[in-house]
């Protein structure tokens, strides 16, 4: 409405900033000035064809153009306020006085000034409140000691001077909250249009940092495949050679054996890093595929009838867990996968997964002979499990009879909607 | 008869380490070994291959475009991918080219030797996730070259299941499962070899050629 180079002109350079808490302030009392500053030229000007008095107001007009210079050099406000509210009760006190005390129509501008003087700070206003009463009282007392006002010479004898008054009170009234609040709402556009900004330049450095991390992942993923995993297989490869070389050296054997068992191990370990950073991990979906597809792999090389039951995702049940427990749950039933085909003689192995709304149930099931673990050779698998179990949330346990062994983990859904669509 | 094996591997280490423990196995020959595909298909028609071990990531021509080029020359050589990661993208489009699996570069020698002789006897071992990726590949045609069964077999393979539970499902023998996956493959080359023609006529690139 008011364009802001007008505004900015009365404010002085330093406090023309946004990020400022006296800005807005500023801003409301230049913007009220400005507007009553026009309105006092124009509406007096009409006025004066009526009533002489009207040209009392050209002072407060005054008062108002000093006040915005007033601004633009101190960037203060105060002591030009409090100089125009009592510039104005003079006059208006005087004008009454002249046009019928109490019973004047220029009473109506005592309310008018109260308003400006709440817009313009609300601290003014509420002494303004009381300042009126008193006026108001004033007014009154002087009204009763004179009984012969009606020949006062400014008295509106005639309808037309009230009739223009009134609308002359009623234009300023209207177009000043007009304009000021018309400034108002634009400048909390324009906050709101900041905030916007603000929250656009956020999300897009979440991106940006996503795409990045994203680029992270795929760039450890090649550098695994071309880099560190062919390094393993050619250690792997060249203690295969030694192997060879050594022929039946018995020292040696356990040694070179060694080694291709840790760069085997390290490999395999390489692979369930690799996969949890490339994948999302705390995607229980993913988790259990991966389990699957290992089982499927490793019994593959016995005659071990292998199968998963997993049934399909529900939008209705949560697929998250804390991505934190996904190379734990893999570690257990990588171990426990490994124990059933060496230690149970089992023929047949499953793998089922039992969905709840706020946890997993996970189960190896074989129907093998549970062995009793060998206490003179360290046997850390199973008490691994329960330890990884106990440290990280998921409820582990052992079920062994004579038809099979059955390892069981509760896993926790992690947090976040339990509508997940996405799978 | 002993079977002649080339391999094709950049990194000296790993192409070393395979042709040492291969040629300590009785049943095999290695009788070359070279870094780029480029240089084993000159000399092909010499070395005259029953299998070839063939890297994917290679100096100069890609182990995919080389497996294509020897199954054309020699369609009865078995080529098999030696690969860090056996669930890859390229592993499949290997396997679309003509290659009739995959041995993961860190096995033990057991395990090479035990999916060498698998391939030779007829089917070569296909993971989960090649399984996925083969299922989907034939669902995008409007008619399915696989037979009832072999598509039972890939389903179950999909599913997660051992060789001896699908085995035990179909009631047949881990051999014949073998044999559907190895049928698997070969129909796998043949379909992408009439897509790839199907997309060249599309585009009008044989005549361009």
């Amino acid at each position: 409405m008011i364009p802001s180079y007008i505004y900015h002109y009365f404010i002085p350079d330093a406090l023309r900033n946004r990020q400022l808490a006296i800005y807005d302030q500023l801003c409301t009392v230049v913007i009220a000035y400005v507007v009553a500053t026009a309105l006092l030229i124009i509406l007096p000007s009409i006025l004066l064809l009526f009533s002489p008095l009207a040209g009392y107001y050209y002072v407060l007009c005054g008062i108002c153009i000093y006040t915005l210079f007033h601004i633009k050099i101190t960037g203060r406000f105060m002591f030009p306020l409090v100089v125009t509210m009592l510039t104005g009760y003079a006059v208006i006190i005087r004008n009454c006085l002249q046009s019928g005390g109490i019973l004047s129509i220029q009473t109506s501008t005592l309310y008018l000034l109260l308003l400006t003087g709440f817009w313009a700070d609300r601290r003014v206003g509420k002494i303004m409140l009381f300042s009126n009463l008193v006026v108001l009282f004033i007014l009154a007392l002087n009204s009763l000691d004179h009984a012969v006002y009606l020949e006062n010479a400014y008295v509106p004898q005639h309808i037309e001077v009230a009739f223009v008054y009134h609308i002359s009170i009623t234009i300023f009234f209207g177009v000043f909250f007009w304009m000021v609040y018309q400034q108002y709402d634009e400048a909390k556009l324009q906050i709101r249009q900041q905030q916007r900004k603000q929250i656009d330049s956020l999300n897009k450095a979440v991106e940006e940092r996503t795409s990045q991390l994203l680029t992270m992942r795929q760039t450890l993923a090649r550098d695994f495949h071309d880099e560190t995993g062919n390094i393993l297989s050619a250690i792997t490869r060249q203690a295969g050679i030694l192997r060879l070389k050594a022929g039946h050296d018995e020292n040696l054997k356990p040694l070179i054996d060694n080694i291709m068992e840790n760069s085997e191990h390290l490999y395999s370990a390489s692979r369930d890093f690799l996969w949890s950073i490339n994948h999302n991990s705390d995607d229980m979906e993913a988790v259990l595929a991966y389990l699957t597809a290992f089982g499927q792999h490793y019994y593959n090389q016995f005659d071990i009838a292998f199968s998963a039951r997993i049934p399909a995702a529900s939008r209705y049940v949560q697929q998250r867990i804390a991505p934190f427990l996904a190379r734990h749950i893999i570690y257990i039933f990588k171990e426990a996968m490994t124990n059933a085909a060496k230690h149970s003689g089992a023929s047949e192995i499953v793998f089922e997964v039992a969905r709840f709304p706020h946890h997993f149930r996970v189960l190896l099931k074989d129907n093998g002979q549970w062995k009793i673990p060998d206490h003179s050779t360290p046997h850390s698998g199973l008490a691994n499990m329960r330890k990884r179990s106990a440290e990280n949330g998921l409820t582990f346990s052992i079920a062994y009879g004579k038809t099979g062994t059955q390892v069981q983990v509760e896993v926790p859904a992690g947090p976040g909607n339990s509508t997940n669509t996405s799978n | 008869m002993e079977k002649r094996i080339t391999i094709i591997e950049d990194i000296a280490a790993i192409r070393e380490g395979f042709s040492a423990v291969l040629s300590s196995v009785n049943k095999y020959q290695v009788v070359n070994r070279y870094a780029t595909c480029e240089e084993a298909l000159v000399n092909l028609d010499n070395d005259r291959p029953d299998i070839v071990l063939m890297d994917i990531e290679l100096p100069g021509m890609s182990g995919i475009a080389g497996t294509a080029q020897i199954k054309r020359a020699l369609p009865d050589c078995i080529v098999l991918i030696i690969t860090v990661l056996e669930d890859s993208e390229k592993v499949f489009q290997s396997l679309c080219a003509g290659a009739g699996g995959y041995i993961v570069k860190n096995s033990n020698l057991e395990s090479i030797v035990q999916t060498i002789d698998e391939a030779v006897a007829g089917g070569a071992p296909m993971s989960l996730s090649i399984a996925r990726m083969v299922v989907q590949s034939f669902q995008l045609q409007p008619d399915s070259p696989l037979s009832e069964r072999e598509t039972e077999v890939l389903q179950s393979i999909a599913e997660g299941k051992s060789y001896s539970k699908i085995a035990a499902d179909l009631y047949i023998s881990r051999e014949t499962v073998r044999s559907h996956i190895k049928n698997i493959y070969r129909k796998l080359e043949v379909s992408s070899k009439v897509d790839a023609l199907k997309i060249a006529s599309a585009n009008n690139w044989m005549n361009k050629l």
